[in-house]
């Protein structure tokens, strides 16, 4: 096949498609994942240790699993499409709850380990100074915790952007709506158009070396520069 | 009344004691490490479960989370936050009074003055020397005005002649709020500069052979011209007299 220009309104649409699947999946998983950090470190017994192993199962699991097992949960005949009375498979929402399945342990683990880090005095001191448990979760705990949740954004953002196997299962590649950049790239090379696919691989390159720098400069200066 | 009593208090590290104080009066807590005397103030601010009673101000304490129990509690390792200001980490326990920003920072500033770290209400306090630090924990307790302070071992990892300048400072400053205090340490020499009674506790049990009064005449004075000023509430307040009305009554919130 013969390429046209290597930059079009198409691959745009799939930038901006996938910048907004990324940032919206972000946000979610702040929302999801920093209240079940702090339960993961602060509770005790064997329900934690189960919910641990089902928060990082997607580390280990082959994405095609996961997005076969997402696929039937948002499939048509599924209990989730009765309840919402509509399928979420081959939908942008349906892509949300994937991503944010997929990308929770790298949310939640860094998040986890900073409050883990913090220990129990600050909440105990915040607790002497009139701070009733809300309250000190969110003027100490939270802020103490700001360099684990910053790396899990960053974190999460970048997964996002970078996932292929459970888009691909769940998604498919309708444009506009559900083909972001990996799927795109894997459709130009699919088609031999060599030089778009270098085009946005080029750029999902420089993105994420720029972002993890950026993650690692942030991160350096909310530690005080101690590293 | 605003004294405390204790009714038969203990846990797995403590036996059961008595022990009451009252209002305005200071009381040492000394003994060796590892004899439960910070179990004990742990658990009169509510951070230890245990049991008997704990009644303070007339009200038992008995399932009062520790943010409702109005005592205030500074531990050896002062923790300040990190990410906090010294101005910010005293205006933390005025967020939840009920105060009024602007009431909020007039607290604080006249805190911040009394305990001589105004200069440094910006300053975050890894930036702070080990004495600086010690005052502004100190501030920080003291600016909810609470009725009864727990003291755990405040100036240990202070050098001596600059904790002999703040058990002054601290003296005059507790009786000039006119503050009940508990004070940990195993220091008989800070237990008479800064308590008007002293306990022994040993293996969790209190020594009632070793309780004693101290008092007036034993307490050290700082050294004259001493850099170590932890307040300067001589210039600002006047100590109480004989069940006067204190000046810093009004700010209790």
């Amino acid at each position: 096949m013969t390429e046209g220009v290597l930059f079009d309104a198409a691959m745009i649409e799939t930038l901006l498609l996938t910048l907004k699947l990324a940032t919206v999946t972000t946000l979610v998983l702040l929302l999801v994942g920093t209240p079940l950090a702090w339960w993961l470190s602060r509770a005790g017994g064997l329900w934690k240790e189960v919910v641990a192993t089902l928060v990082s199962l997607p580390i280990v699991l082959p994405p095609t699993v996961l997005g076969f097992y997402l696929l039937i949960a948002m499939g048509p005949h599924s209990p989730l499409t009765a309840i919402l009375g509509r399928k979420l498979s081959f939908t942008f929402e349906g892509l949300v709850v994937g991503s944010v399945v997929y990308s929770l342990p790298f949310v939640v683990n860094p998040i986890r380990n900073a409050f883990e880090a913090m220990g129990p005095r600050p909440m105990e001191v915040a607790a002497t100074l009139r701070a009733s448990p809300w309250d000190a979760f969110f003027t100490v705990a939270l802020p103490l915790a700001a360099p684990g949740i910053f790396t899990g954004a960053i974190l999460g953002f970048a997964h996002t952007v970078g996932e292929f196997g459970v888009v691909l299962m769940i998604g498919g590649g309708i444009p506009g709506e559900t083909k972001v950049l990996s799927v795109t790239i894997f459709d130009y090379v699919e088609t031999l158009q060599w030089g778009k696919a270098h085009v946005l691989a080029g750029g999902m390159l420089g993105l994420s070396f720029v972002v993890i720098l950026a993650m690692m400069l942030i991160e350096r200066r909310l530690n005080g520069g101690k590293r | 009344m605003h004294g405390l009593q204790l009714e038969a208090v203990s846990n797995a590290v403590l036996a059961p004691l008595d022990l009451s104080l009252a209002p305005g009066e200071a009381l040492a807590i000394l003994g060796p490490s590892g004899a439960g005397k910070s179990t004990l103030l742990k658990i009169i601010a509510g951070l230890l479960p245990h049991r008997g009673r704990v009644i303070f101000a007339g009200r038992d304490l008995t399932g009062v989370p520790p943010h409702a129990r109005r005592i205030g509690y500074m531990s050896q390792d002062l923790h300040l936050f990190p990410h906090l200001s010294v101005a910010a980490n005293l205006r933390l326990p005025l967020l939840f009074s009920g105060l009024s920003r602007r009431e909020q920072t007039a607290r604080i500033h006249r805190t911040l003055d009394l305990c001589a770290i105004a200069h440094r209400a910006g300053r975050r306090p890894a930036t702070l020397s080990g004495g600086e630090r010690q005052r502004a924990a100190l501030a920080r307790t003291l600016a909810m005005r609470p009725r009864l302070i727990l003291l755990d071992e405040p100036f240990a990892t202070l050098d001596g002649a600059t904790k002999r300048g703040l058990w002054h400072e601290l003296d005059r400053l507790r009786r000039g709020l006119g503050m009940s205090a508990l004070i940990v340490t195993h220091d008989p020499e800070e237990a008479a500069a800064l308590a008007d009674r002293q306990v022994h506790l040993n293996h969790g049990q209190l020594n009632a052979a070793a309780i004693g009064t101290l008092r007036q005449a034993r307490r050290p004075q700082p050294a004259a011209g001493s850099a170590y000023y932890l307040c300067n509430l001589h210039t600002n307040y006047a100590e109480p007299q004989n069940g006067a009305p204190n000046v810093l009554n009004d700010e209790r919130r």
